[in-house]
């Protein structure tokens, strides 16, 4: 059969009458315009891989967050006003506590689902931060900054310090004992800052710690101004990449002009929102059945009482572990004091963020390669990259292990004050034998890329 | 109040007579002047002069000779 005579014959099979949708289709068509952008776009070609996938787990656990936030919402008081709870946990009855940490009380035990969305809320952000790490980590290792993409990548750093922040805030809203000390500790961080910081942790506390309106300023920061912020990023983020296409692989057929892969209606359409679904089901396991957070045995906050085992979220726990680690070295200058806590809290938050900021430039001035590329690289293409994304990964994963030493302490037996100095000793050998040891393994391998 | 991040210090530890702060855990020893012995901590625990007087009360002789809680800039 001719091509000619085959597109007649499928016309006539499938619809050269009007259908209702031909017809919903024209008068968009003629009210709006744009068809042939949209014939076009539809037929957007992504290419495949399960590393692609990671940053929609990311994209998806925000839009988990907003739906589940605004039931959340519904019912959450941001008031610091003392009342008295009558609610259904008996443990708590007749105790003085603030109206937020008692509305949070009666969402979790009173209102139907509510404890289940509010697991559902946490867990959301709790795998959110994971998706953007391992999301960040994949766009390191394959080389995915270089140009065109390195604001992109820009964008993509002030999501992951954003979102984290804003995880930060939402932990703290229900006002128990546990947030309540990250808030404090969060006042003497801010109040560590030379010259600057008392005034600074005053304005923003409104007072000095415990003040009686920070969670009515958390509230709108965290509802409001930071998802905003996310969701405009968010939209930046996936219009660059959809103006500059995706990155793919190497492979047979594919350089920086031409592209490998599916669609975008029907396949990656179909493939994503099954994706979606999932990963909902997921959440949504998560919240059922792994209790996360659960304020009602931390108690209300009261600025004489802390909690023991007191830790932050995971995402929160790098930082932990530095501020736990660092020596205590308070240094008077002149009639001042600069507080140890602002080097591991201030400084060292700065030295992380800002050579990650920087990196695509960075890469750009050792390689000297400044073509547009599309096509990714394997990770032990380039060794010395790899060597330095494993030191800094085993630096952090070492803060990590750090911000939970008295639960490891106290779980394995062991001394604290030992452990303490291991981990201190362990934070400054085990990057650079890592990095050494990865450089020299992928080195290895890199020859047979130079073969090839 | 932890002369760190200013959590209260709220974990005593009969056996080695130290006060442990549940943040992150710095360790003062009370037979030593409050003085840290492990953790982040710096700088002692402030104190309070505490004396007896005739009828046996406590009573504290002067105010704290530092300011309590956490250090910053202009406290030096």
């Amino acid at each position: 059969m001719s091509e000619h005579r085959l597109k007649r014959s499928l016309g006539r099979a499938f619809g050269a009458a009007p259908t209702p949708a031909r017809r919903a289709a024209r008068w968009l068509d003629r009210n709006l315009g744009g068809s042939s952008i949209l014939r076009e776009e539809l037929r957007h070609i992504f290419p495949d891989s399960w590393a692609f996938f990671l940053g929609e787990i990311a994209l998806y656990c925000f839009i988990v967050l907003v739906v589940t936030g605004i039931f959340l919402a519904l019912f959450f008081h941001a008031s610091q006003a003392t009342v008295v709870y009558h609610g259904s946990y008996h443990p708590l009855a007749g105790v003085p506590m603030s109206d937020a940490y008692s509305s949070v009380l009666d969402l979790s035990w009173n209102v139907r689902a509510g404890l289940l969305i509010r697991q559902v809320h946490h867990w959301a952000a709790l795998v959110f931060v994971a998706a953007l790490i391992i999301h960040l980590m994949r766009m390191f290792f394959t080389g995915a900054y270089r140009r065109p993409r390195r604001i992109n990548w820009l964008i993509g750093l002030s999501l992951l310090l954003l979102v984290g922040f804003n995880g930060l805030m939402g932990y703290s809203l229900p006002d128990d004992l546990l947030s309540g000390t990250g808030l404090r500790i969060a006042f003497s961080i801010t109040e560590s800052i030379p010259f600057i910081g008392p005034t600074m942790a005053s304005v923003l506390f409104g007072g000095e710690f415990p003040t009686t309106g920070i969670i009515a300023r958390i509230y709108p920061v965290h509802i409001f101004l930071l998802p905003a912020a996310i969701a405009g990023l968010l939209g930046a983020h996936l219009g660059l990449l959809w103006l500059q296409r995706h990155t793919e692989f190497p492979g047979p057929g594919r350089d920086d002009r031409t592209m490998v892969g599916s669609p975008m209606v029907p396949q990656y359409a179909l493939r994503t929102t099954g994706y979606f679904l999932l990963l909902a089901g997921v959440i949504t396991a998560f919240g059922a059945w792994l209790q996360v957070n659960p304020v009602w045995l931390y108690g209300p906050f009261r600025a004489t009482d802390a909690t023991t085992s007191a830790q932050p979220d995971w995402y929160m726990g790098w930082l932990e572990g530095a501020v736990r680690m660092f020596p205590g070295w308070d240094i008077q200058i002149g009639g001042f004091l600069l507080p140890a806590i602002f080097w591991p809290a201030v400084v060292l938050p700065g030295l992380i963020f800002t050579p990650l900021f920087l990196w695509p430039w960075l890469d750009w001035l050792a390689m000297r390669d400044n073509q547009f590329v599309n096509v990714l690289q394997y990770p032990t293409q380039r060794p010395g990259r790899m060597a330095i994304g494993a030191g800094f990964f085993t630096f952090l994963t070492v803060l990590l292990v750090g911000g939970g030493d008295d639960v490891f302490a106290s779980a394995f037996g062991w001394s604290l004050p030992v452990l303490l100095r291991t981990l201190q000793i362990l934070v400054i050998v085990l990057p650079p034998l890592v990095a050494a040891l990865t450089y020299a393994i992928a080195r290895r391998r890199s020859e047979r890329w130079l073969v090839s | 109040m932890c002369t760190h991040a200013g959590c209260p210090v709220a974990q005593y530890e009969d056996q080695a007579k130290v006060l442990v702060c549940p943040c992150h855990q710095s360790t003062f020893d009370l037979m030593n002047g409050a003085q840290p012995v492990a953790g982040p901590a710096g700088r002692p625990l402030p104190q309070l002069p505490l004396a007896v007087d005739a009828q046996g009360n406590l009573t504290a002789q002067s105010d704290f000779t530092v300011p309590i809680g956490p250090g910053f800039w202009d406290e030096g």
